[in-house]
């Protein structure tokens, strides 16, 4: 499942839109809309609420380590070369209050621009001379990824923030904040479902059957929590190395539960010929 | 790994976190002049990034970034227990890189840190003037690539040459730089000396083909060590870890014989070996990081919290290589960790 924050209800649309999402009815906490793929939350403006949301969402939804939640949405930028409607991958997030910074992972190739981005308590309007800032600012992103990295390796989560302005927010309407959204969202869509649905060669070494196995052998044997810990890492053991899992245990499947006592001896003579062949 | 699978993934240091107070360290700059098209991203302390929670150990193996940091102290950590001193009282490591751009699978570098990027320690100059700091009290000897493999990360960081340099005028001083690199260029350039120890480790080809990813055939490393003989230098040949594969006494014996009647018996200053050891956390963690791992989830035994074979297979194992090394060197010449008969 591929989870998404935003703040504003205008950042939401072309998500809406593009995805094909209907609202979640049966949620009234945050606004949430979703499809089978995606899952869209409101989260309202501000690094608490942005927290709340994702937590919210990655506590309900987070089947599998394989999801993914990104913070989208618009940010403010001191660097004027940069124009208004440009998506910008974060690698770097700082809190401006806490001075505190999170990195996401930069695994993933992307077609991006890179950016670090500072995440304000309140609207940014104007540079006085004692700010320097030439990077990105938002309201979200730390309390986002602070929360979203509880759940999840910082290479499933990723924010990206389309330009809206030069620290003069004022002047943007909801209407351009969604068009702005709107343009950029072929690419992001595109690579955040090409990259989150990765598992990199790590299958379960298990099948489904061999697990049922494993606990009807365990079940027959009466075997205590640590040794069935000590039976699934002798089986795993066991398969790597070529063995046959359903051989090894072929023996114990059919059986009557035996007592304790019997069930260590028995136990005793699948480690032994699990370790000496 | 499928080359669908490396298209999705940035490549190695496309992007390097850099200490603020490093920025302008000339070893920074110089690793920077490497990577023209990698981002630089400034950190406050190279934990911000190195230690966060929940890492992607897997992953980032794959497309591992260079986090250059200032060592702090101490610069110099106490030998461990399941490393071979040699007889020597005051053995020390030090690690001016964690992690290594190899990847073995029997490695415990999963087991100790939680992330598979890569960290220098620019301020080498730091390490050394407290190493010399120690001469002046006592000797030591000292292991300069036990966090990593500093010969792979030499063109990067010419921190060997430094090491060479400093040896080279401080006789007390005994270093130990044990590697599987085929790069030789900063060894090559200057005479050999008494008080550092070249020490490669060799593994039969169906071993490091299986096992030891991204390193050099054991070929290549047969060839460099030749190399270096040539040029004056002793070496010490480490076959260690010893691994309990299915043809693991065929493989062995065939690897030993190769080797040593490959390099002259006279070149070689010593042969260490031991069997397959990791402490306890460090394998739980290694074993998560590796769940279809056939070396790592072998039914391992539990003997004073380090895990290893069950004391008579490693015995067996020993004893045999050993036995065929003795066939070539004398037995004075053998260092074994653990039991020997
Ligand atoms: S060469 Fe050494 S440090 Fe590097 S991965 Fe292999 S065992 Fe680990």
């Amino acid at each position: 499942m591929i989870l998404v924050t935003v703040a504003m209800q205008c950042e939401a649309k072309p998500f809406i839109r593009h995805l094909g999402l209907k609202k979640v009815h049966d949620i009234n906490v945050f606004p949430v809309y979703a499809n089978e793929r995606w899952k869209l939350i409101v989260s309202g403006v501000g690094k608490i609420r942005s927290a709340a949301a994702a937590t919210f969402l990655l506590t309900r939804d987070l089947g599998n380590s394989h999801g993914f939640v990104l913070n989208a949405g618009v940010c403010g930028s001191g660097d004027t070369k940069t124009p208004a409607g440009t998506p910008i991958l974060i690698n770097k997030i700082t809190d401006h209050d806490t001075g505190r910074s999170y990195f996401p992972d930069m695994v993933w190739a992307h077609p991006f621009a890179e950016g670090s981005l500072e995440t304000w308590s309140r609207v940014l309007k104007v540079i006085g001379s004692s700010h320097q800032i030439d990077h990105l600012v938002d309201m979200e992103a730390s309390g986002f990824f602070e929360a979203a990295s509880r759940f999840l390796t910082p290479d499933r989560i990723a924010v990206i923030k389309v330009i809206s302005d030069h620290f003069d927010s004022s002047r943007v309407t909801a209407g351009e904040v969604s068009m702005l959204i709107e343009r950029c969202l072929p690419p992001v869509a595109g690579w955040v479902e090409s990259i989150s649905g990765s598992t990199f060669g790590k299958r379960p070494v298990f099948r489904r059957s061999e697990e049922q196995y494993m606990l009807k052998v365990s079940n027959n044997l009466r075997l205590t929590c640590t040794m069935v810990l000590e039976l699934k890492s002798l089986a795993r053991y066991h398969k790597l190395s070529g063995g046959n899992l359903e051989d090894l245990l072929a023996p114990y499947i059919s059986m009557e539960p035996v007592s304790r006592k019997e069930g260590k001896i028995r136990f005793a003579h699948i480690r032994k010929k699990v370790v000496n062949p | 790994m499928p080359i669908s699978e490396k298209r999705l993934l940035t490549p190695k240091f496309s992007h390097i976190y850099i200490e603020e107070t490093v920025l302008e360290h000339p070893v920074s700059s110089s690793i920077i002049r490497h990577f023209p098209d990698s981002n630089i991203i400034t950190i406050r302390h190279y934990k911000d990034v190195f230690n966060r929670r929940k890492q992607n150990f897997h992953l980032q193996k794959r497309s591992p970034k260079l986090i250059l940091a200032t060592a702090k102290p101490p610069f110099l950590y106490r030998g461990a227990e399941v490393c071979e001193n040699f007889g020597h009282g005051s053995f020390h490591c030090t690690s001016s890189i964690l992690n290594c751009l190899f990847d073995c699978e029997y490695c415990y570098l999963p087991g100790r840190y939680t992330s598979a990027n890569l960290v220098i320690f620019v301020n080498i100059e730091d390490i050394l003037s407290h190493v010399q700091h120690l001469l002046r009290i006592s000797s030591l000897y000292l292991c300069v690539s036990y966090d990593t493999d500093l010969l792979a990360l030499d063109r990067l960081t010419s921190f060997l040459a430094r090491w060479l340099e400093f040896a080279a005028v401080n006789p007390d001083l005994l270093l130990e730089i044990r590697t599987k690199s085929g790069n030789t260029a900063s060894i090559l350039t200057r005479p050999p000396l008494d008080n550092c120890i070249l020490a490669w480790t060799l593994s039969p080809d169906q071993v490091i083909k299986k096992y030891e990813k991204k390193t050099p055939s054991l070929d290549t490393r047969l060839r460099t060590i030749s190399k270096l003989m040539e040029h004056g230098w002793k070496i010490r040949l480490c076959f260690d870890p010893i691994l309990r594969t299915p043809s693991w006494k065929k493989d062995y014996i065939n690897c030993i014989h190769y080797t040593l009647s490959m390099l002259p018996a006279r070149s070689i200053r010593d042969v260490s070996l031991g069997c397959f050891r990791m402490g306890k956390d460090y394998l739980k963690r290694a074993r998560i990081i590796r769940p279809d791992s056939d070396l790592l989830w072998y039914p391992f035994k539990l003997e004073n919290g380090v895990y290893t074979y069950p004391e008579c297979t490693r015995r067996e194992m020993l004893n045999t290589v050993s036995r065929e090394i003795s066939r070539f060197l004398p037995r004075e010449k053998i260092y074994c960790m653990g039991d020997f008969t």
